[in-house]
C-alpha cells in the first residue's frame, strides 16, 4: 500500500484528533504497513512521534492476534 | 476494579458448544471475582493474517469487562493450558469503552450486557465560545468576531 507523498506532511491522527488507536481496527492499521509487512516509518507517513508510538503498539497487538501480518503475503519463506 | 478487554483466538475446527463453553469459562471467572461484563462479541470465523498451528482461520471472541486486577492473570493461566485457544490478549481499555461492532463488519455482535459505562471520559471538546453573542449588542466594540475582514488590519 503505497503511501502517497503529501507536500506538507502532517499527522493524520492529529488532524482527526484521534487519541486512541485501536489494535482491532485492522483495516486502518494495514495502511501503515509496507508490502513486506513492516511498519512504515513516520518520516514517510508524516505521523507525529506520539502517535507513531501508539500506532506501533496497536500494530504489534494486532500482529499477536493474527489480525495483521508480521511478513507480507508473498514475502514468506 | 479496572476495565479490561480480552480477545481470544480459538481453533476454527472446534464445535459451537466448545466455543460456548470457553466463553462461559471467561464470563464465570469474571463473575466469580465480582467483576462486571460489559460486552461479549463473537467475531465469528476470520481469516488470519498468518497461519497459527497450521490453521488459516480462527474463531475470535472479544470481551470487555470491569474486574479486579487478579482476573487477567487468572484468565491468562487458564488460556495457556487450553489447546483450543491459539492466541489471547488482555489489555486495559483506553479511553471510551469500545462500541459494539456492527453485524456487517464482524459476524453477529452478541449480547450487550449492561449499559455503556465510561471508564475514563475521553478528552471532551470544550464548549462553544460564548463571546459570539456579545458582538451584536455592542457593535462599536473592537472585538473581532469573524465578520468581514477589514482592510485596515
Ligand atoms: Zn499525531
Amino acid at each position: 500500500m503505497a503511501f502517497e507523498r503529501r507536500s506538507r506532511k502532517t499527522c493524520r491522527f492529529c488532524e482527526n484528533t484521534i487519541l486512541h488507536i485501536d489494535y482491532k481496527d485492522e483495516k486502518a492499521l494495514r495502511r501503515y504497513l509496507s508490502e513486506r509487512g513492516k511498519i512504515v516509518p513516520r518520516r514517510i507517513t508524516g505521523t507525529c512521534a506520539w502517535h507513531q508510538r501508539k500506532l506501533t503498539l496497536a500494530i504489534k497487538r494486532g500482529r499477536h492476534l493474527a489480525l495483521l501480518p508480521f511478513v507480507g503475503v508473498g514475502y514468506r519463506r | 476494579m479496572r476495565f479490561y478487554e480480552t480477545t481470544i483466538v480459538l481453533d476454527p475446527q472446534s464445535e459451537d458448544a466448545v466455543i460456548e463453553r470457553e466463553v462461559e469459562k471467561v464470563t464465570n471467572t469474571i463473575a466469580r471475582a465480582e467483576g462486571k461484563l460489559v460486552t461479549t462479541q463473537k467475531w465469528g470465523v476470520k481469516r488470519m493474517a498468518y497461519p497459527i498451528q497450521k490453521h488459516a482461520q480462527a474463531h475470535y471472541v472479544h470481551f470487555v469487562y470491569q474486574a479486579p486486577p487478579s482476573v487477567p492473570g487468572e484468565l491468562e493461566s487458564m488460556f495457556r493450558i487450553n489447546e483450543t485457544i491459539l492466541r489471547h490478549l488482555t489489555v486495559l481499555v483506553e479511553g471510551p469503552l469500545p462500541k459494539p461492532r456492527t453485524a456487517e463488519t464482524h459476524g453477529e455482535a452478541t449480547s450487550t450486557v449492561s449499559g455503556p459505562v465510561e471508564p475514563a471520559p475521553a478528552v471532551q471538546p470544550t464548549a462553544a465560545p460564548t463571546g459570539a453573542t456579545t458582538a451584536e449588542s455592542s457593535p462599536d466594540t473592537t472585538v473581532a468576531v469573524a465578520d468581514e475582514p477589514d482592510k485596515t488590519s
